[in-house]
């Protein structure tokens, strides 16, 4: 017979041909329950759910982008309702008439080829070069504004904290705690009031914008200086709306590391201030701001819509306020999408980052 | 000024295991008279008065009292680490280096401070969990100290802190480069113990060394710091609420009350014949493995109020032995019986009472 026949194969070789699925199995298996791939699904499913969330809200709100254009038809052009109803349906690949439900599933299916469709007001043009187009500026503007205020945060609360009760600490806690409690938007208004209006530190009329539109884009002193001009104002009022924030938890965050028996160690081992304030106190007061810093850097990519309003600064928050306005949903749910990304990204940077400073909560084995 | 002569005590060798040192050993540390306040809303504080004591080399001494007494506030005082509210008003503390030369300690510079702390004497704190920075390694720890010393060939402090962990029982290379969170209680107790005479100090402050460990760490920490004494022959002031280790670690015993030194002795003269009433209430209150619970005794009342302090003997109002004479005048630290200082008016009486406290006292081996 043939299987009688069949010389016998030497055992081990056997026992690994059949082990081999089992091995694949168990490295697979090892590979999903690594802390890593676990971030990883949590961060997709994250995303996915922020994604299925906005998707139904914004198709809850009230309108539609062929009504909106219906009504701006009528207003405008004094067509009857019938007329510019059909003139909007037909500038439009959209149809309100759809089910939520087969809009969805459309969406999901490009998404899944990273696709996120083209604008529906803006007809043709591919949210994902929209998004590509505006999002540098707010990265530029509102990222410059948080690394200036983080940095002034950790120094100034390092300082505060350090000749607590003098009166640099009594001015500064009084300062930081006004600044913390007006908005952002409301200092961003008393700026151009007091500055611009008043004071004429500034003309209004030239630091609007992103960039003067008369100068030719290059690598060019001129370009960049007029970049760099426009952005002075939306990145002072990011510094002055969370400067505050960051002086008070470094303050507070210092002055408990401070009280922390290893610094009195330190000191009581000879060890020279620079480095117990640097290496002791510094790293570890600075520990609990980390994951507030990755946080916030998440939520650069959102921009500030009204700071970016109030300065006319065509960022991604100005864009979502203008699709917001025409009920654009591909638009609008490209930059939620972004954002959604952008902070689950963020948090795990943090959670990475975190690990490298804290060696407490670091994964995995080192040796 | 009381700054002129201490009485003399020759350290009592009590242990068999104590450092052979020749006698009569020189004094490395003489507190001289030293007032330690804190400023409180209330005003200032009294924490430590005019507590004057001699170190010798190779010396143990041990700080008993109650809570809030001064003990720590004293060590504190000595490496100037007061916290800010903290002020030494008076005094002199006067160590000798090894070259022969006197400083006073209160008059060094910040940078001769520095040297001073760890290199000539350490400080051992209570909280040795909380005493090691957590985000570097005990290695980075080590070559800090060592480079604010001035000692910057690794190579040399590796091969020595390796050879200190050997000496405390550690598992030296894993834990010259472990963090500390990987290390248990006892173990970081060793390591900042090895750490502390990394440097070869004259004098090791050691504030309740063995607070926050079990009974069986406590036993190998004592060992080792006997092995290391032994080995390097450095003088120890250690605070201890516990009179079983004070008992089996010093030489000498001072009781602090309410911020003064109020009996100092050597060890088995103060615990077989405690004259002071305070140390008399200690040894009363030592919790006994043959008996039970109902031979326990505690001092009643509670610390005073060093803001504003009873008049006469600090301790009268808690005292079984105040006289008239105790609530109006302060008894003076006067030497009683040889090396044994005591302030207290009702000495005798004290000690024809200690009798039965005697057998109270027990050693933990």
């Amino acid at each position: 017979m043939e299987i009688t026949s069949t010389p016998p194969v030497a055992p081990s070789e056997a026992q690994a041909a059949l082990a081999r699925p089992v091995a694949w199995w168990h490295a697979i298996r090892r590979a999903l329950t690594s802390y890593t791939a676990q971030t990883i699904i949590q961060g997709f499913f994250t995303v996915w759910a922020v994604m299925t969330f906005t998707f139904i809200l914004i198709r809850q709100m009230p309108s539609n982008p062929v009504q909106i254009e219906t009504e701006r038809l009528i207003r405008e052009e004094q067509l009857s309702y019938e007329e510019a109803r059909s003139k909007a349906a037909a500038l439009f690949e959209f149809d309100p008439d759809q089910p939520v439900i087969e809009q969805y599933l459309e969406y999901l299916a490009r998404l899944i080829r990273l696709d996120l469709g083209k604008s529906i007001t803006s007809t043709g043009t591919p949210v994902m070069d929209q998004i590509l187009q505006y999002l540098p500026w707010t990265l530029f503007s509102v990222g410059l504004g948080l690394l200036i205020s983080f940095t002034i945060g950790i120094f100034v609360g390092m300082a505060m904290a350090y000749w607590r009760g003098g009166a640099f600490d009594n001015i500064v806690t009084a300062l930081a705690s006004i600044l913390f409690g007006i908005p952002n938007y409301i200092i961003a208004l008393l700026i151009i009031l007091i500055l611009g209006v008043q004071l004429h530190v500034f003309s209004v009329a030239n630091t609007l914008g992103r960039v003067d539109p008369t100068i030719e884009p290059g690598f060019m002193l001129e370009y960049i200086g007029s970049i760099l001009s426009h952005a002075i104002l939306p990145v002072l009022t990011y510094v002055a709306a969370t400067v505050g924030g960051w002086i008070l938890t470094m303050k507070s965050s210092t002055l408990s590391t401070l009280g922390e028996e290893y610094v009195t160690v330190a000191h009581a081992r000879g060890l020279p201030q620079r480095r117990v304030l640097t290496a002791y106190v510094g790293r570890n007061a600075m520990l609990p701001l980390v994951t507030r810093l990755a946080i916030s850097i998440g939520f650069v990519v959102g921009g500030s819509v009204i700071i970016e309003d109030v300065y006319r600064y065509r960022g991604l928050g100005k864009f979502l306020t203008t699709a917001i306005v025409a009920r654009d949903y591909t638009s609008m749910q490209g930059v939620f999408l972004v954002i959604a990304i952008s902070v689950v990204v963020a948090n795990i940077l943090a959670d990475l980052l975190y690990g490298v400073l804290d060696p407490r909560v670091r994964i995995g084995k080192e040796r | 000024m009381s700054t002129s002569k201490q009485a003399l005590f020759t350290p009592a060798r009590v242990t068999a295991e104590g450092p052979p040192t020749s006698s009569p050993a020189r004094v490395v540390l003489s507190v001289q008279d030293v007032s330690i306040s804190y400023l409180a809303h209330r005003g200032r504080v009294r924490a430590v008065s005019q507590v004057s004591f001699d170190l010798r080399q190779g010396e143990s001494l041990a700080l008993i009292g109650e809570s809030g007494c001064g003990k720590s506030t004293l060590n504190l005082g000595i490496i100037r680490l007061l916290p800010k509210t903290g002020r030494v008003d008076q005094g002199k503390i006067l160590y000798t280096a090894r070259d022969g030369s006197i400083v006073d300690v209160l008059a060094l510079s910040d940078r001769e401070m520095r040297a001073f702390r760890w290199g000539e004497c350490a400080m051992i704190f209570q909280a040795a969990l909380n005493s090691l920075n957590p985000v570097i390694r005990v290695r980075d720890m080590v070559y800090d100290t060592a480079e604010a010393h001035g000692r910057h060939d690794r190579a040399r402090i590796r091969n020595r802190m390796l050879d200190l962990f050997r000496k405390v029982r550690l598992d030296a290379e894993r834990v010259f480069n472990a963090y500390p969170h990987e290390l248990s209680g006892g173990m970081r107790q060793r390591v900042l113990l090895a750490l502390g005479v990394l440097l070869n100090p004259q004098v090791v402050i050691l504030d309740e060394p063995t607070t926050a460990v079990d009974i069986l760490t406590q036993r190998t920490i004592l060992e080792v710091l006997k092995d290391l004494r032994e080995a390097m022959g450095f003088s120890i002031i250690f605070i201890s609420h516990d009179l079983s280790i004070a008992a089996e670690m010093a030489d000498t015993v001072a009781t602090m009350y309410a911020g003064e030194i109020v009996e100092i002795g050597p060890v088995n003269e103060l615990f077989y014949r405690p004259r002071h009433a305070y140390t008399l209430g200690l040894l009363q209150a030592v919790p006994k493995l043959s008996a039970g619970a109902q031979d326990l005794s505690s001092i009643p009342g509670s610390p005073p109020d060093l803001i504003e302090p009873p008049s006469g003997c600090k301790f009268h109002p808690r005292c079984p032995f105040a006289t008239e004479r105790c609530r109006h005048e302060p008894p003076p630290l006067i030497e009683d019986a040889p090396g044994h200082r005591v302030a207290c008016f009702e000495s005798e009486r004290v000690l024809a009472a200690s009798g039965p406290a005697r057998q109270s006292t027990h050693r933990l081996d």
